[in-house]
């Protein structure tokens, strides 16, 4: 996968790319004390007629998806280390062929940035910057990363899941 | 300056590029891919940001297409004319490219047609010819003819003239509806119509391009069935000309021109009018002529007037009796004007004078 993200680069950037890799190769090798692990998973639901000719809305993994169908990550999270993770954030850039529509479940309150990843806040406190100059309150359209901060530390053991809606433009 | 103001559009031309979105939407058979990322910090010390596995899903391929009258009336004809149109845009609103078929379906005598009024004909010889954009509506000349609209890219409009012949005989105000109906077909190889496409059934075909129906219904055909459709109508629109012929005494040899008499060596003014009915179309190139040959009169030189506003007014041009570019002559016996166009609901007066033996 670190291949992957190379390969998709700019020739300029190659080289702090390759350091990035190194640094990271060289925690992985010598096991992090504490070792997080997140995965990323996408669904949508679906309506399906049951044999008694209801319809009845079903998640299943993200597969029939043409524009317009909204899709959902679930990202999960796990401490399967030994120590306990603090100040702990999730940050997930929106796909570019997506529109952000929300953060999915009340548990963790997101943080949104609709520029690039420069700063976050609440959806309702940011602005975005018209070509004339002037600003306009930004929209769920405008967002391009998500983020989530755990309150407390993350005990080894400890685990949970932050989702959000999105449509494929 | 002229190399840096290249290099600025250049690079206005490659942001374009980068930044282009779809109104169809995103094309089919890209894959979409997420990656979220984790940052935390052991004992207050910043750990290295672990990037979650990609999730990734491959967008499926949504058909979807329009089809529209270009204007809100139907296109006036004159029977027995050719190479009539009545034109539409096709709109490819899917997130692929695809080919459409082109079908015609005339209306049923006495349907409603499209913009109200009944079908009374159908018109002959059907047609279809792509707008080359050179001259704005059909061109002959200028406009392809095809059978069916070949590679057309996602969110691409082609203007499609649907061309016909109008049977003669048919009175003003008949009209001739019909409907176009595009059909998606696969893209295929270029200059040959794709293959007919299906929604692919039952579940969902994961890392697999899934073909979805996204279309609405149309004049004539059910929403989600991979075509679209509208109607449009020829409305008959002829010139329904008229002549009146009529005379009046202007002098006689005993009482000159108060209350002349029709007695011999009497002047007698002839006048002809010729009127075009409203609600049809204007009728260009009349040509009005009256034989006087048999008739016991004898033309006066150079009387002819042409346009006078009535028959007893004498605001009339004068012309020349030679056969000349003045739109009127005199020639054997024979009086002879033309008008270059009566418009629908107007009159046109031809005056001369004659002496009677």
């Amino acid at each position: 996968m670190k291949i992957m993200i190379m390969t998709r680069l700019n020739v300029p950037k190659i080289h702090t790319c390759v350091l990035a890799i190194v640094l990271a190769c060289g925690f992985g090798s010598a096991k992090a004390a504490s070792e997080l692990r997140l995965t990323n998973a996408v669904f949508q639901e679906i309506e399906v007629k049951g044999e008694d000719g209801k319809v009845e809305r079903k998640t299943v993994p993200a597969a029939r998806v043409i524009p317009g169908t909204e899709v959902f990550y679930v990202i999960s999270y796990q401490n399967a280390g030994d120590k306990a993770a603090e100040k702990v954030a999730i940050t997930n850039p929106v796909p570019k062929d997506l529109e952000y529509i929300a953060a999915i479940g009340p548990s963790i309150a997101e943080e949104v940035s609709v520029d690039a990843g420069k700063t976050y806040g609440a959806l309702t406190a940011l602005t975005v910057t018209l070509p004339d100059g002037n600003t306009r309150p930004a929209k769920a359209s405008d967002v391009t990363h998500v983020r989530w901060k755990l309150a407390s530390a993350l005990k080894p053991g400890d685990e949970g899941k932050v989702s959000f809606r999105a449509k494929l433009k | 300056m002229k190399l840096s103001s290249l290099k600025y559009i250049a690079a206005a031309l490659l942001m374009v590029g980068a930044q282009q979105t779809f109104a169809a939407g995103t094309l089919s058979g890209a894959d979409v891919n997420n990656t979220a990322t984790i940052n935390y910090q052991v004992g207050g010390v910043a750990q290295p940001a672990q990037p979650s596995n990609t999730a990734t899903f491959k967008v499926d391929r949504k058909v979807n297409l329009t089809v529209a009258e270009v204007g809100t009336a139907d296109t006036t004809v004159t029977p027995g004319s050719t190479n009539q149109a009545v034109t539409f845009t096709v709109t490819n609103t899917a997130n692929a490219a695809l080919d459409f078929a082109l079908t015609v379906t005339q209306d049923a005598t006495n349907a409603t047609t499209a913009h109200g009024g009944t079908d009374d004909f159908d018109v002959t010889n059907v047609r279809f010819f792509l707008e080359s954009g050179a001259t704005a509506g059909f061109q002959a000349g200028e406009d392809t003819q095809i059978t069916f609209l070949d590679e057309i890219a996602a969110d691409a409009t082609f203007t499609v003239h649907v061309v016909a012949d109008i049977p003669n005989a048919q009175a003003n105000g008949n009209q001739s509806g019909l409907t176009l109906t595009a059909t998606s077909r696969e893209a295929g190889t270029a200059a040959a119509q794709g293959a007919a496409i299906t929604e692919t059934a039952g579940a969902d075909t994961p890392g697999a391009v899934d073909t979805v129906f996204a279309d609405g219904a149309g004049d004539t055909d059910a929403a989600r069935d991979g075509a679209h459709s509208d109607d449009d109508a020829f409305l008959i629109s002829a010139a329904q000309i008229t002549a009146a012929k009529s005379s009046r005494v202007i002098s006689d040899p005993s009482n000159g021109t108060t209350n002349p008499k029709a007695i011999p060596g009497a002047v007698v003014e002839y006048c002809i009018a010729v009127t075009n009915a409203a609600g049809g179309a204007a009728a260009t190139n009349v040509t009005v002529a009256d034989a006087l040959a048999g008739q016991p009169v004898t033309y006066v030189a150079a009387s002819i007037t042409l346009g006078a506003t009535n028959c007893t007014a004498t605001d009339g041009v004068a012309k020349t009796d030679a056969a000349d570019a003045d739109e009127a002559s005199f020639a054997a016996n024979t009086t002879t004007g033309s008008f270059a166009s009566v418009p629908a609901g107007s009159t046109v007066v031809m005056q001369f004078r004659v002496t009677i033996n």
